[in-house]
């Protein structure tokens, strides 16, 4: 077979320039999003899988078949209590019961006992399904989960082991101590002697298509793209549903409004809700209408209360004078 | 196999496809083989798919079919005698887009990420090129969808006339007459909307 360009030979040439002319790489193609490999394993069917076999009678009676053993092993299954021990010497892939299935890098060690998981050593992927709450505890550690692929990887130190949590698909609360912190999907964190804290945002691995994306350079920038992308995306989303709250906020307002007027009755509120007309009659009263909570002679703003009601080291001083007073 | 690229402006560096080792796990369902076998192809899929079918919102759920459906077939896989695997996977990939492209005309809009700036690119050209993507992509959304599909695989995925063939399921002399006639297409349309950056 030879070169299309000897179809015709009425303007090959012609074309043949035209064609050499053009930088076709300009069409863009879009790049994966971040996260898609970790989707489309998530959602890959459990266990072996069957090749597409064209269908026969015989393919009837082995479904015939599939089904009475699958029904008999769903019954083994949802009969017994999923416990078990695994030290993995080499890759392994588990099932933790019927909602979970971890991957164990070599010298990963686990016991599970239903949704309670406790992993001693090494790396570990998970992929949960969703139902009641999930948990894996680790020396460092532990994080819940309600549904979600997740790894959490611990290394070895002097101490507890440092842990090492990221977050694929869904969302994880990892605790450590008396910390907490929620993580999202593209987020990881890390817990050791020095305690909790977020780490750097995950960026996927699209070293996939030179083609796609010009080589491993190209394709890590791409997966930033992809990320800045997603942000500005999210922004937008975040900016139109502000918008939305507040159209629908004015609605809900009117709406209540008309409801009174047509019963004649005044919309029930909250006694510190105020109206204008509200105002108007607490200034010509020359009164102030106000809340105090804690009042109490001995309150106190402590630095973590200041802290978390996020006032200033000098504002302490002043609402204590005020409660005094 | 068509000698080199037959569009000199596409040139790049071939597929490097992945170990076999990997590719014998993925033949036995392994999952952690399986998503290295996505990680590694995923931007070839998703290119071919964007320039099929536009940015559709549904591209990211046609690709997952995509490699659902790799998955499974991956059992009848046979790395002896078997063509590249990335020419086998974007073989199913043209395959899912037609049957797409059978079901709607999908809008054609513009690549939002292709806004992004190269790197050592100028503002000046970097428009220039966006305006010609914009072009190109108007253009191919003209043709016809084997047409557009010959196109795309020809020249942005190394696939010789008889892959191609195979992949569309008609006789070699079609495919080459499908892409003469895309790229008498495609240079009318450019033509028409008098694109003045056009060199690589």
């Amino acid at each position: 077979m030879t070169d299309p360009r000897d179809v015709t030979g009425e303007d090959d040439a012609a074309l043949e320039a035209f064609m050499r002319r053009v930088d076709w790489e300009a069409w863009p193609a879009p790049a994966p999003p971040p996260g898609f490999a970790q989707r489309v394993a998530a959602g890959l069917p459990r266990g072996k899988v069957a090749p597409f076999a064209s269908a026969s009678p015989w393919r009837f009676v082995g479904l015939a078949a599939a089904l009475a053993v699958a029904l008999s092993a769903l019954w083994l299954v949802v009969g017994r209590d999923a416990r078990g021990r695994h030290l993995a010497r080499e890759r392994a892939e588990v099932e933790l019961g019927r909602r979970a299935v971890a991957v164990l890098e070599a010298g990963a060690e686990l016991s599970w006992s239903g949704a309670r998981v406790t992993q001693a050593s090494g790396a570990v992927f998970y992929r949960v399904e969703p139902g009641e709450v999930f948990r894996v505890d680790t020396p460092s550690g532990a994080v819940e989960v309600l549904g979600t692929c997740f790894s959490i990887a611990l290394q070895a130190g002097t101490g507890a082991p440092s842990m090492r949590v990221a977050v694929y698909e869904g969302r994880v609360r990892m605790l450590a101590g008396a910390q907490s912190l929620v993580l999202a999907a593209g987020d990881s964190a890390q817990a050791d002697a020095a305690g909790l804290r977020r780490g750097a945002p995950l960026v996927p691995s699209a070293n996939a298509s030179s083609s796609a994306a010009g080589g491993s350079g190209g394709s890590e920038r791409a997966a930033v793209d992809a990320l800045d992308d997603e942000v500005t995306r999210l922004r937008a989303e975040l900016s139109a549903l502000r918008r939305e709250q507040s159209t629908l906020d004015a609605r809900v307002e009117q709406a209540q409004r008309a409801l009174a007027r047509a019963e004649g009755t005044p919309p029930a509120r909250h006694p510190y809700d105020l109206g204008e007309d509200d105002w108007k009659a607490l200034a010509q009263a020359g009164r102030v209408k106000f809340r105090l909570p804690c009042a109490r002679p001995d309150f106190t703003v402590s630095p973590a209360l200041a802290d978390r009601r996020g006032l200033a080291p000098d504002d302490t001083p002043i609402i204590e004078r005020a409660y005094a007073a | 196999m068509v000698a080199a690229r037959a569009v000199p402006g596409v040139a790049r560096a071939p597929q490097e496809e992945l170990d076999r080792a990997t590719l014998e796990r993925c033949c036995r369902s392994d999952p952690v083989a399986f998503r290295a076998f996505v990680v590694r192809y995923q931007g070839a899929v998703y290119a071919l798919l964007g320039r099929m079918l536009g940015s559709s919102g549904a591209l990211e759920d046609l690709a997952q079919e995509v490699f659902w459906k790799a998955y499974r077939a991956f059992r009848g896989f046979d790395l002896a005698v078997a063509a590249r695997p990335s020419t086998w996977l974007l073989t199913i990939a043209t395959r899912v887009a037609l049957d797409e492209l059978g079901k709607r005309r999908p809008p054609l809009e513009p690549l939002e990420r292709a806004e992004q700036l190269p790197w050592g690119e100028s503002p000046e050209r970097a428009t220039a090129r966006r305006r010609l993507g914009r072009a190109i992509e108007l253009a191919a959304g003209q043709l016809g969808a084997e047409q557009r599909a010959a196109f795309v695989l020809f020249t942005f995925h190394d696939f010789s006339l008889e892959e191609i063939a195979r992949t569309l399921g008609c006789p070699a002399a079609t495919v080459k007459t499908r892409l003469h006639r895309a790229r008498l297409a495609l240079r009318a349309s450019l033509t028409a909307q008098q694109v003045e950056e056009l060199d690589p």
